[in-house]
């Protein structure tokens, strides 16, 4: 989208979208849209804002329009269409923030498995803005899901925390799958564990991967029975304290 | 693994592992259940001889050495045995100061750099005598150093004949020296106080405590002619002299040593052996040196005369010292204030720390919470993660160590 539009005509022509093809409902909307760009200015996030209300405000009209319309690729609108308001904000507020830096170290894995652990619905916008907060490091998205990748995080049903000492396993799950080898072909296949609750079962692996119970023999019947040790003081009989009589 | 990782968890008996339920350790030692007391326990029995001394001599950190000079002590760590059911050969004792049936374990130890070298396991009756030349042997055949430096204590001198001994050995090998403290026979030391006064050379020592005052200690070098020898081949001896102030008598510490070096130099490279009692310390009440299996046969048919098997005796032994190696190379990557710091000062500050782990389809990530040194080892920690290791008992997944964002938690509130 050029930033030299000076009417309403130009800016449907320029975009290609006839102004005969629309409804009069859309026309108002388009209106007001376009008072919205002229007041608010035509940088990336009024765009973007714009994009994301036309996208669900339900006028009606198509995306490739809108793209169009706002500057965009068709793509990129197709990707801006499946997000929340509040990931609009927090990706506006990732590139506000700049450039990335900082970078994402393998010691950080443990408190972002615990995010993930127990945030099984958050957005990678989400994760970055944990990341920021925790370590005041700005990633890349691409960056973020490379690390999520390779320490297997990015699906967060393949997470399993092992559980305390103590915890009962009354339904024996496995540990998630490890992958196939690098060269093999085709998708890797995650047996991915449901998200752990509190008390969630303790995820097992098959019997046989076990040690066989102990073989040491039962003491026989024919054993003497374990020392209790000695009676207690109480229970001991006294001794006679009265001297014995020698001379008589 | 269970064994080797016993002694740095610091787990004291095997039959502890009963009450053993953490999955950490489980997972450390290979399996995702914790193992039994009966694997572990008929595992070191039933080790082979053999096989543990060609575990010892492949696993032996002769690098430590090699082409270099090495001031190495070899002395015993004396295990006392309790049984009355079988015969067992009896030793002295000497912090217990009683004859009593015992085995020994025999540690060639690098003295300067705080490393267990080589061990041997042997009955009771042995004497540091009969393994000195064997063990210094050893040293010299397996790490090559550029010259080697044994100190011993008097154990391996108690005879004339087994000084003679060691002094051959350096006679036949030029990148040898040997010091040994001389026994104090009384006919011996009645010579030594014999001395002119004017042989005697004095220093002065700090105290044994800050403040103390200084201590005397006089030096004089002499020839002792060992038992059927002549003058030509008597021994270089080192006199030292504590003098004791109040009414106490003077403490005399003769050496024996082939060294050319002055007396103060040999005197100070002999105390150095005080770091390997002080190993044997801290392998004692850190790493439970004296609850490692004992040698004797319990399976065997007369409990008189009980079967020797060195094999578990040793490999417990060596592998409590190999523990002692490895948490001393990892102090030395830690802040200086914890170089050579104890076993269990390790523990209880970096290794026995609660926490979680995550177990993902790529990755194991031991996320541990925080504590208040965690900081000092972030370091290591970047350096495991880069190293990229894997553990092949968890299909190959990749150990991913962590540390809680927060590095310094709140201490116990107060007003």
């Amino acid at each position: 989208m050029s930033t030299d539009v000076q009417s309403y005509a130009d800016w449907l022509e320029q975009a290609a979208v006839p102004e005969a093809s629309l409804t009069p409902a859309q026309q108002q909307v388009l209106h007001t849209a376009f008072g919205f760009l002229q007041e608010a200015g035509s940088d990336y996030y009024s765009r973007r804002f714009l994009s994301h209300f036309l996208l669900h405000c339900r006028a009606g009209l198509k995306t490739a329009a809108i793209a169009r319309l706002c500057g965009f690729s068709r793509s990129s609108a197709v990707d801006h269409r499946g997000l929340s308001t509040k990931e609009v904000v927090q990706a506006a507020h990732h590139r506000l923030a700049g450039r990335a830096h900082g970078k994402l170290l393998p010691r950080y894995a443990g408190p972002i498995a615990e995010f993930v652990l127990t945030h099984p619905e958050a957005s990678r916008y989400d994760t970055l803005d944990f990341i920021q907060r925790t370590w005041g490091v700005s990633v890349s998205r691409v960056a973020l899901h490379r690390f999520l990748k390779k320490y297997g995080l990015d699906q967060a049903g393949g997470v399993a925390a092992v559980p305390l000492p103590g915890a009962a396993s009354p339904d024996p799950e496995p540990l998630p799958s490890a992958p196939p080898d690098a060269g093999t072909a085709g998708p890797v296949v995650v047996t991915a564990a449901l998200p752990p609750a509190a008390d969630a079962a303790l995820p097992l692996p098959p019997p046989e991967f076990f040690l066989p119970p102990p073989s040491t023999p039962a003491p026989s019947c024919s054993c003497p029975p374990p020392s209790t040790g000695w009676p207690l003081p109480r229970t001991a009989s006294r001794m006679p304290t009265a001297r014995c009589s020698a001379g008589s | 693994m269970t064994s080797v990782f016993a002694p740095v968890i610091g787990l004291r008996r095997v039959f502890h592992l009963e009450q053993m339920t953490d999955r950490g350790f489980a997972l450390l030692t290979g399996g995702r259940s914790c193992p039994t007391r009966q694997e572990v326990g008929g595992w070191r029995r039933h080790l082979r001889w053999y096989e543990v001394d060609a575990f010892c001599r492949r696993s032996a950190p002769w690098d430590l050495i090699a082409g270099d000079d090495a001031l190495v002590s070899f002395d015993e760590h004396t295990l006392p045995r309790w049984t009355h059911k079988f015969s067992v050969p009896k030793g002295y004792v000497t912090t217990r100061n009683k004859y009593m049936r015992c085995e020994k374990l025999f540690y060639g130890y690098h003295v300067e750099l705080d490393r267990y070298l080589c061990v041997q396991g042997t009955p009771g009756r042995t004497e540091l005598r009969d393994l000195a030349v064997p063990l210094t042997r050893r040293v010299l055949t397996g790490g090559r150093p550029r010259h080697l430096h044994a100190l011993f204590d008097a154990g391996a001198g108690k005879a004339d004949a087994d000084v003679r001994a060691l002094l051959d050995l350096v006679a036949e090998t030029p990148n040898l020296t040997v010091t040994l403290r001389a026994c104090r026979y009384p006919h011996r030391l009645r010579l030594w106080k014999q001395l002119p006064s004017g042989l005697f050379v004095a220093f002065e020592e700090p105290g044994p405590y800050v403040g103390a005052p200084t201590k005397e200690i006089r030096l004089a070098e002499t020839r002792t002619t060992l038992k059927a020898e002549t003058e030509e081949t008597a021994v270089r001896t080192i006199v030292c002299r504590e003098i004791v102030p109040g009414p106490k008598k003077d403490r005399w510490h003769p050496l024996y040593t082939s060294s050319a070096a002055a007396p103060r130099e040999v005197l100070t490279d002999f105390r150095q052996r005080q770091h390997h009692e002080q190993a044997y310390r801290i392998g004692v009440h850190d790493e439970f040196l004296n609850a490692s299996p004992c040698g004797y046969d319990k399976d065997s048919p007369d409990p008189r005369r009980p079967r020797f098997h060195r094999g578990p005796l040793q490999m417990i032994g060596w592998l409590i010292a190999l523990a002692y190696n490895a948490m001393g190379d990892l102090a030395v990557q830690l802040p200086e204030r914890y170089h050579r710091a104890h076993v269990d000062t390790l523990r209880r500050t970096f290794f026995n720390r609660s926490g979680q782990v995550y177990c993902t389809p790529e990755a194991l990530i031991v996320y541990l919470d925080p504590f208040h040194e965690q900081q000092a080892l972030v370091p290591l920690i970047d350096a495991v993660n880069a190293q990229q290791r894997r553990l092949p008992w968890l299909e190959n997944r990749r150990l991913v160590l962590s540390l809680s964002p927060d590095p310094s938690p709140a201490r116990g509130g107060g007003p």
